[in-house]
């Protein structure tokens, strides 16, 4: 390996970590910042809960802030918030109390992670595929006319097109259920039926997120195909006689990929944050409904621990695309 | 070639999402198949997130468990007594009979012979005299700990099936308050067997490997998972085995989370639900008409449903200005179109109301000729009216200001009108009712802040829920107390009255109607208080109430028959109610 | 046909085509500026206060979109909430451009350890899904107003025209007549406005459009969070009533579709917008 890949490396691990700092610190003190006291909350929240009762606030508050460790000087609350982190203990649920941060968000995680990575993959390669056919001469007339469809429809939040989707292939012609991860008498089990239920209420978020993508990534790769159609090494194989399917892919699709990976690394944020709304109408028991609960419900752990686990897992993801970046760029390896 | 290619990455895609998805799920343990028709399907009330949280955790006296409110007083607890809201009927359950010493210090509770926990273990006055004592001394934040503490004493045990709770001052109402009334507020007994040693505050009470949770009830917890509670009925439940009830109809009872009113009307159009959450009345009416077999407590509407016991209301701050003027106060409750507001904001399924007496005391303490409704009548409350609102003003001192904004001293008064989600559909008219009676009136942002603020007294009016009287006038009345007010600033012991209202005058009234028993009677004591107590929160008018809650709440006719109804009103039929569980006990199959 | 009048034909077509998309683009933000424009002149506005008409009426010959959950007409509504959705767009994208723009000058220009600090921030604000800070501010401010959305929503929007506005900073730097005129003496702030600045100008165009489209969709999705401006009439805020009134199962399409055939429209419009520039600055994209 050469001194310049490991100097590119280290700076990118550099980066990395300042990254994860900064927003681990951003995250921690947003909240404190902001007016009203977690614990007030959580004790007016019981006083609704327990309904006609009186409470004694002040015995309840102190032995939660001493728990908490709310009455420590904010430096102090700074450096076990960092201690807990690396415990992966990311506190309490206040609005579920005594529920930990770190169950609800592992049992939220898999729901979104498959939703999202399927979405986003599925969209991502169709999307680029159909962008590199529409940009290469001789494009079927079905490419020409419905990519640029797709292209109009990734210009609309993916969101709204949810509620349409919803609305057709939901209510109107009841193919699809409209809400929810599993039918409510499903018993789950590692079996086929189960699976197919978990399909079948996956296939409308599904839908939306990947019609709502699809478009852009066929927009970007049409721009990268249109870009290197005049490179020498094409017209080199092309006068190669090489077969036209084999420059497609070989010389043509490989090469205006790589800006593409770049661009999903950089857009996973944007998809993220659509998908939060997706899951939302969707009622999808994923990440994105527990941190609009969680908000709804001033329930700063929770939204501490996802927003997190967002930036942590996108700044990661980030710096693996980087990393694998100049293994695939031939231009860059030598 | 490209088709195929298209439909590889798809399958690939689909098939990577459904592993994913699964292998997130706790697979359920061992449980058998029951058909649909056998099944119950309820969800938890209200606006709730779409997945459980505290899966195993079943301690009933957390507080910030709301599963106590979903699910476990109908499956696994039982009640000494059940009361039926409608009538006020008394219904004994795990206790026989109850009766108060003549000065209330004390009260003697028979239980039921033959009662046993789910384990065999015979249920005992033991039980309930180390549940009560043990919530007596539980840390403040354990449900009902701080009343336990301010009523009881000590309990006795003198045998078996009899327990003697001694008070620390007179408690006419203590056992329907706190072990039969049941509405939201759960003091289940527990099996002292199991909790004795255990701290109360911490102890999980799940370990599926022990039989825990351990209750008395006709079901048992088999399964927990986020998306999913399932109990199955036990074969070997008191009630059958001493003769005293037949066997529950439904075999299993599931839990299932629902987040919206539409998802929960999706679910019931496709019977994958039974019961369980409330409908808006529109999502009501157009899911009936794909699903004729939904009904809910009256076979008509618009007003389908049943009273909740409580009254949308607008609480004033009144510790200070200027909501501390009781022309300013007047002058907004003739501001109100009751009838415009409900019609609005829902639909016209909810009745307007005048106080904070619910529709469960109608029958009793409101028909038309007691001194109650008299009183009522003599304000006219409900009477919108511009004219009342300028006299009210003018009293008051205030002017319109060169924009017509009502104003004193040059300074305009700002309503920031504030809510919880929950009533948000009254913010709107209400505000806009207010604008056009010169009001400079805005909507608040509609998030949890109104929690703390309305606990510290930040906020000048708010749009809140009053749940006041279901058996007698008292349960209202009392939270005009000013035991409940606290300076601004220092949090309230009791949202219900966050108006923080000060009154020596009603303090010596609600004091003396403490320590006597209710009398409908209209030359007793009681009556007289509740009269004059009546008269001046309807002069101070410290909180306006406008609508009274009334949910439709929806039940499945496919599945299940012998749901609770205007026709058939054995219970109120509120799940998150402990007399949800005579509702389980009653259904029946309907063969489909 | 010879190879002459085919090329010439396709190079009509490519000319004919770019100009189709820009035109396209424009004239749909044109109808939206349009109504935002004329609506609320046109439109009475009372209509448009609570409890104004009879709720839930569906559209007729006197409401032509029906009326809302809340007494409202739908027709009134909409013409009155495109421009506010609008407005809170265009702030947010002059506000965060500019910044960016700044931003982005300055770093490229200056170099050194600024550059690197604002690197930093600037990738990890992009790494953070905006609506996720969003919320958080939203969920605590006494009361929204779209001023304070368009605000938020600029402050996390300026990163990519930063970056942009860096790199053309950095390539201008390298130009020969920047090395001119730094040899006849002009300051950096002389070279940065009068040298950098008109090259990047049409960057900077071009980031506009996309972070005014970035904004509106994020004050939207916030708003159909229901954390938007209450007390101002909003796109957003409609399609959160349609959901909150369970619009869709009632089968009210006249509470949904409006406000989404509006967004959409906006939404079209701008990236039409945006690609006809794309193909304006850059020929070879119109090839087919």
């Amino acid at each position: 390996m050469s001194s310049d890949l490991l100097r590119y490396i280290l700076r990118r691990l550099v980066q990395l970590v300042l990254v994860i700092f900064v927003a681990v610190s951003v995250n921690f003190l947003i909240p404190r910042l902001l007016p009203g006291d977690p614990v007030a909350t959580l004790i007016a929240r019981m006083q609704t809960a327990g309904g006609n009762q009186s409470i004694d606030i002040a015995a309840i508050s102190a032995s939660y802030y001493e728990k908490y460790g709310l009455d420590q000087p904010i430096l102090s609350q700074y450096l076990n918030y960092w201690g807990d982190l690396f415990r992966l203990d990311l506190g309490v649920s206040f609005a579920n109390f005594p529920e930990k941060v770190t169950n609800m968000i592992l049992r939220a995680l898999p729901w979104s992670v498959g939703l999202l990575s399927a979405a986003t993959l599925f969209s991502f390669f169709v999307g680029s595929w159909l962008g590199a056919r529409l940009a290469w001469p001789g494009a079927g007339r079905v490419i020409r006319t419905t990519v640029p469809a797709l292209m109009v429809l990734a210009a609309i939040p993916f969101y709204l097109l949810a509620i349409i989707l919803v609305y057709i292939f939901a209510v109107e012609l009841r193919w699809f259920p409209p809400a929810g991860g599993v039918e409510t008498t499903r018993i789950m089990r590692f079996e086929i039926p189960t699976l197919l239920d978990v399909l079948h209420h996956a296939v409308l978020p599904f839908s939306a997120i990947a019609l709502g993508n699809i478009g852009f990534w066929a927009l970007g790769m049409r721009s990268q195909t249109v870009s290197i159609l005049g490179e020498d090494y094409i017209t080199f194989a092309e006068s190669k006689g090489l077969a036209p399917r084999r420059v497609f892919f070989w010389y043509g699709i490989r090469n205006a990929f790589l800006p593409q990976i770049t661009a999903l690394a950089l857009s996973l944020g944007a998809v993220v944050s659509g998908a939060i709304l997706v899951e939302v109408i969707f009622n999808y028991p994923g990440l994105g409904t527990l941190l609009y609960t969680a908000i709804r419900g001033q329930d700063y752990y929770v939204i501490q621990g996802v927003v997190l686990v967002l930036i942590v897992s996108l700044a990661v993801m980030l710096f693996v695309v980087d990393l694998i970046y100049p293994l695939l760029d031939p231009r860059i390896r030598r | 070639m490209p088709v195929t290619r298209l439909s590889t990455a798809l399958r690939g895609g689909i098939a990577a999402l459904a592993l994913i998805s699964a292998a997130g799920l706790a697979a359920a343990q061992d449980v058998a198949d029951v058909p649909r028709n056998q099944t119950l399907v309820l969800t938890p009330w209200g606006d709730q997130p779409a997945q459980f949280a505290n899966i195993e955790n079943w301690n009933p006296y957390l507080t910030s468990i709301t599963k106590q409110r979903d699910v476990m007083q109908y499956t696994i607890n039982e009640m000494l007594f059940y009361t039926n809201l409608n009538t006020g009927e008394l219904i004994p359950w795990q206790g026989e009979s109850f009766e108060y010493a003549p000065d209330f210090m004390s009260a003697t509770i028979k239980l039921r012979d033959g009662v046993t926990w789910a384990d065999g273990t015979p249920f005992t006055s033991a039980d309930v005299k180390f549940t009560l004592e043990a919530l007596r001394d539980a840390p403040p934040e354990i449900n009902g700990s701080a009343s336990f503490n301010e009523w009881v004493a000590s309990v006795e045990a003198p045998d078996p099936m009899t327990a003697v709770i001694t008070f620390k001052k007179p408690a006419p109402r203590f056992v329907r308050d706190f072990l039969a009334l049941g509405h939201e507020n759960h003091y289940p007994i527990l099996p002292k067997h199991v909790w004795e040693g255990q701290d109360i505050a911490t102890f999980t009470n799940y370990d599926p490997a022990a039989g825990l949770p351990i209750g008395t009830g006709a079901y048992k917890l088999v399964s927990t998972a986020t998306n999913q509670q399932i109990f199955d009925r036990r074969d070997d439940w008191w009630g059958v085995t001493t003769g005293f009830q037949d066997t529950p109809a439904p075999a299993r009872i599931i839990l299932t989370p629902v987040s919206s009113d539409e998802a929960m009307g999706q679910l019931h159009i496709a019977n994958q639900v039974d019961g369980g959450r409330q409908l808006l009345i529109g999502t009501f009416e157009a899911a009936r008409a794909q699903n004729p077999n939904l009904l809910s407590w009256n076979p008509e509407g618009p007003v389908w449903g049943a009273p909740d016991g409580c009254m949308y209301s607008i609480f004033f701050n009144n510790m200070v200005a200027p909501w501390n003027d009781v022309n300013i106060r007047r002058a907004i409750n003739s501001a109100m179109d009751r009838t415009e507001l409900a019609d609005i904001a829902y639909e016209g399924a909810m009745p307007t109301a005048t106080f904070a007496f619910s529709g469960y005391m109608s029958g009793t303490w409101l028909t038309p000729d007691t001194p109650l409704t008299a009183k009522l009548e003599s304000y006219n409350v409900d009477n919108h009216s511009q004219e009342d609102v300028d006299a009210h003003m003018a009293a008051g001192g205030y002017v319109r200001d060169a924009e017509g904004f009502w104003s004193k001293d040059g300074e305009r008064i700002e309503v920031l009108m504030r809510t919880p989600a929950f009533i948000q559909p009254l913010l709107a008219p209400v505000t806009q009712q207010l604008i056009d009676a010169g009001f400079d009136a805005r909507q608040g942002a509609v998030d949890d802040s109104w929690l703390p603020d309305m606990q510290l007294g930040n906020f000048g009016t708010m749009l809140f829920v009053h749940c006041g009287s279901l058996s007698e006038p008292l349960e209202t009345l009392q939270h005009y107390h000013s035991k409940w007010a606290r300076p601004i600033g220092t949090a309230i012991p009791n949202l219900i009255a966050g108006f923080r209202y000060e009154n020596p005058e009603m303090d010596a009234i609600i004091d003396q109607m403490d320590a006597m028993p209710a009398s409908t009677d209209p030359d007793s004591e009681y009556m007289k208080d509740a009269v004059a107590a009546l008269d001046i929160a309807l002069r101070d008018m410290p909180v306006i109430h406008l609508i009274e809650e009334y949910h439709v709440v929806t039940f499945n006719g496919t599945y299940w028959t012998g749901w609770p109804g205007a026709d058939d009103p054995y219970a109120a039929p509120y799940t998150p109610w402990e007399a949800f569980n005579l509702v389980i006990h009653n259904l029946q199959q309907t063969g489909n | 046909m010879t190879d002459a009048a085919a090329a010439n034909r396709a190079s009509r077509r490519k000319a004919s085509r770019v100009d189709g998309t820009l035109v396209a683009g424009l004239a749909l933000l044109g109808l939206i500026a349009l109504i935002s424009i004329l609506g609320p002149l046109l439109s009475e506005p009372s209509l448009a206060d609570v409890g104004a008409v009879r709720p839930r009426r569906p559209p007729s010959p006197d409401f032509w979109l029906g009326t809302d959950a809340q007494g409202r007409d739908m027709l009134t509504l909409m013409l009155n909430a495109t421009p506010n959705t609008l407005k809170m767009g265009l702030i947010a994208g002059m506000i965060g451009v500019g910044f960016g723009t700044l931003i982005g000058l300055i770093s490229g220009q200056f170099g050194g350890w600024i550059d690197t600090v604002i690197s930093v921030i600037s990738d990890s604000l992009m790494t953070v899904p905006a609506i996720a800070i969003l919320v958080i501010i939203a969920g605590n401010v006494s009361e929204m107003t779209t001023l304070i959305m368009a605000l938020v929503v600029a402050s996390l929007s300026w990163m990519f025209t930063a970056r942009t506005v860096r790199a053309q900073v950095l390539t201008v730097k390298e130009r020969g007549y920047v090395e001119v005129a730094r040899v006849n003496g002009e300051g950096p702030m002389e070279i940065l406005f009068r040298e950098v600045m008109p090259n990047v100008a049409p960057y900077i165009l071009a980031s506009f459009v996309g972070t005014v489209s970035a904004a509106i969709l994020a004050t939207i999705g916030l708003e159909a969070l229901g954390l938007g401006a209450q007390n101002e009439l909003t796109l957003g805020n409609t399609i959160y009533w349609a959901q909150q009134s369970s619009a869709v199962l009632r089968g009210f399409w006249w509470w949904w579709a409006p406000p989404i055939v509006i967004i959409a429209v906006i939404f079209v419009g701008l990236f039409l917008t945006s690609v006809g520039f794309d193909r304006f600055a850059n020929p070879r994209l119109g090839r087919e």
